[in-house]
């Protein structure tokens, strides 16, 4: 094995022992002369001290001193485990062999005679630090197999990060073992990676499956309201029967999910559910049962598309999510395909509705898109979004309540149960069910991800248009509808946990070196 | 006793110069601390004689015995190297007349010391 270029040749740090300061002053000049750094002391008990508050390489030790003599000192240092490797050479008078041999057995490294020179005193010292080097080395070699050994046992933990495994500085070492650290840590590294993109394609299949059931739920909401406004019941009357019973509808998922309704909120969270109330539930709720008797099923459903585009730039505008050139292309693509829709329409003034409702009708899925960004930035767990979801509905319907008497016409539906009990019903069950789906989508995938269920909601709403409310969808609108899919397809992004880890790699000049 | 060699050892001197790296300021500095280090050491001598201290006076004149040699002191690291022996033993008889004439050895041996270290600064 090379060795190390020796760290000691350059400096040790050597403490000198002795009672006499004649003798104390001539070793330490000798000893600087050869380059180390001394520390003296002249007496055996204030030694021991020093030696457990400092640091040193070597000590070199009179063995005749009063209160504790060398002997003393050194059985004391060797039967510490603590200062065992600390090498010692003992300073004795040639003749005194007694004296050496006794030092010899108790652990002393060395003697060196009190007549010394200075080659004598750099061999001694240099034999002595040179074993100790080696006797560091291979402690420190022995420590860092023990924390190999211990990641081994890790290394097919999947979820276990590599940076946990502390054994990075290992990998670091130019020999064997640090070329057996490289191949441990590209190994957890691949477990891990492979462990994390499993987990994505699971997250973004449930994602994609929960956009699915969503897009479902929510392309009812416009086909329904259709239904609903041709009621003799106004807006506000009816998004108080429906709120309220979704707000009971989330009321029973939240204990059903959660267990508990938590009841003390601070005041930020209060404000942030009053402003979700206001902005991301009455304002869409309101409108969408406003504008749904003047604009047809097919058309509102289209216009629901804009929450993908709509997202995308708000994320972009308040930094939680980057406008890319892709998810710009796909907002002027999906535009351009609304347009496409709307244009010849809009020329005859016919099928979809009048302008200004269709106008109206834009800052619907605008408010669901503020709402979505906001919920996924402000409520990081599910259970802390849905808790607060149920106080948003339950906020609306008040808010609902309050337009209502204050529109003077507040009426409670007494006739028999027909279909339009059945379609409040329906309605509020589907908006539920897809409140609870999104709040989990937004809060796991993220809400710009969350926002792509906007073309899951058209496909369903022009499914459900034609399904229930029997309406025509031309095939020239066909290629445009492809094109707005395309587009949204393009704003939105894969649901993205964890960036895969590099592999590290052995440098060519890192040969192993045995 | 008598001797016949000189009172300091020149070549030990030097050789003394050469491992504090022949600085002269150094080995000022080594003569001053051993011109309070002589002294107490012969002190402490004189208290074991006094009170039988075998222990006491061994040490000490352990210690004189290397650092004397160090200088060159020939008389006084031999007289304090059998004053060693003599303590080791136990051995108390005559100590105190051998203390006294390490005494008058060191005086002199410090005196030659100076003559030397001012020559060697002339040079």
């Amino acid at each position: 094995m090379t060795l190390l270029p020796s760290p000691l040749t350059q400096h040790g740090q050597i403490l000198i022992v002795d009672d006499s300061q004649t003798k104390r002053l001539k070793m330490s000049m000798a000893v600087k002369q050869i380059g180390h750094d001394v520390t003296v002391i002249g007496d055996g008990d204030e030694a021991l001290k020093l030696i457990k508050t400092q640091k040193f390489d070597l000590i070199l030790l009179d063995i005749y001193m009063p209160k504790m003599n060398g002997f003393e000192l050194l059985a004391h240092l060797k039967s510490d485990g603590r200062y065992r490797d600390i090498p010692i050479i003992v300073i004795s008078s040639s003749e005194a062999m007694d004296d050496i041999v006794q030092a010899i057995k108790l652990g002393a490294e060395d003697f060196l005679p009190s007549d010394f020179n200075l080659e004598l005193l750099e061999a001694r010292l240099e034999a002595c630090l040179e074993r100790k080097r080696l006797q560091d080395k291979d402690k420190d070699t022995l420590l860092q197999l023990d924390r190999l050994a211990k990641a081994a046992e890790h290394l097919d933990q999947d979820g276990l990060n590599p940076k946990n495994l502390d054994i990075i500085d290992i990998a670091e070492r130019k020999d064997a073992i640090g070329n057996l650290a490289f191949v441990f840590l590209n190994k957890s590294i691949d477990v891990y990676n492979r462990f994390q993109h499993s987990r994505q394609q699971i997250v973004t299949l449930k994602g994609v499956f929960l956009l699915l059931i969503v897009g479902l739920c929510f392309g009812l909401r416009p086909v329904l309201g259709n239904l609903l406004s041709n009621s003799e019941y106004s807006a506000s009357n009816l998004a108080v029967l429906t709120s309220s019973l979704t707000t009971v509808f989330l009321l029973i998922a939240c204990f059903i999910s959660n267990r508990r309704l938590k009841l003390e909120f601070s005041s930020d969270t209060m404000k942030k559910i009053l402003i979700w109330s206001l902005v991301g539930t009455v304002v869409p709720i309101y409108l969408l049962l406003s504008v749904s008797g003047h604009i047809s099923g097919i058309a509102m459903s289209l216009i629901m598309v804009l929450e993908a585009v709509a997202a995308a730039i708000i994320a972009g505008l308040s930094g939680v999510a980057s406008v890319t050139p892709r998810k710009f292309t796909g907002i002027l693509i999906a535009l351009a395909g609304c347009i496409w829709i709307f244009l010849p329409d809009l020329r005859q003034n016919g099928a979809f509705g009048d302008i200004f409702w269709i106008g109206l009708a834009v800052f619907v899925p605008l408010a669901y898109a503020i709402k979505n960004v906001m919920v996924g930035n402000y409520f990081k767990s599910f259970s802390s979004a849905l808790n607060a979801q149920v106080y948003v509905m339950l906020l609306t319907t008040f808010i609902f309540i309050f337009v209502s008497l204050f529109e003077g016409d507040f009426r409670v539906p007494l006739e028999p149960v027909g279909s339009f009990h059945y379609s409040i019903l329906l309605f509020s069950l589907a908006d539920a069910t897809a409140y609870f789906l999104l709040l989990k989508l937004v809060t796991s995938a993220g809400s710009v991800f969350a926002s792509q269920k906007a073309y899951t909601v058209v496909l369903s709403g022009l499914l459900w248009s034609v399904v229930i409310l029997g309406e025509n969808l031309s095939v020239n609108s066909l290629p445009a509808i492809a094109i707005i899919i395309f587009g949204v397809y393009l704003v939105g992004q894969k649901a993205k946990l964890v960036s895969p880890l590099r592999k590290r790699v052995l440098a060519p000049q890192q040969a192993v070196d045995l | 006793m008598e001797y016949k060699t000189e009172l300091v050892d020149k070549q030990k001197l030097t050789q003394l110069l050469e491992l504090i790296g022949d600085d002269l300021g150094s080995l000022r500095e080594l003569i001053d601390s051993f011109l309070i280090d002589g002294p107490e050491l012969l002190g402490a001598m004189k208290e074991g004689a006094k009170s039988l201290n075998a222990e006491v006076i061994r040490r000490s004149a352990h210690t004189l015995k290397s650092t004397s040699k160090d200088f060159g002191i020939q008389h006084v690291s031999k007289l304090s190297a059998v004053l060693e022996e003599k303590c080791r033993v136990e051995d108390l008889d005559k100590c105190d007349g051998m203390i006294s004439e390490i005494d008058a050895e060191y005086r002199k041996g410090i005196a030659e010391l100076e003559v030397l270290y001012a020559e060697l600064n002339e040079e």
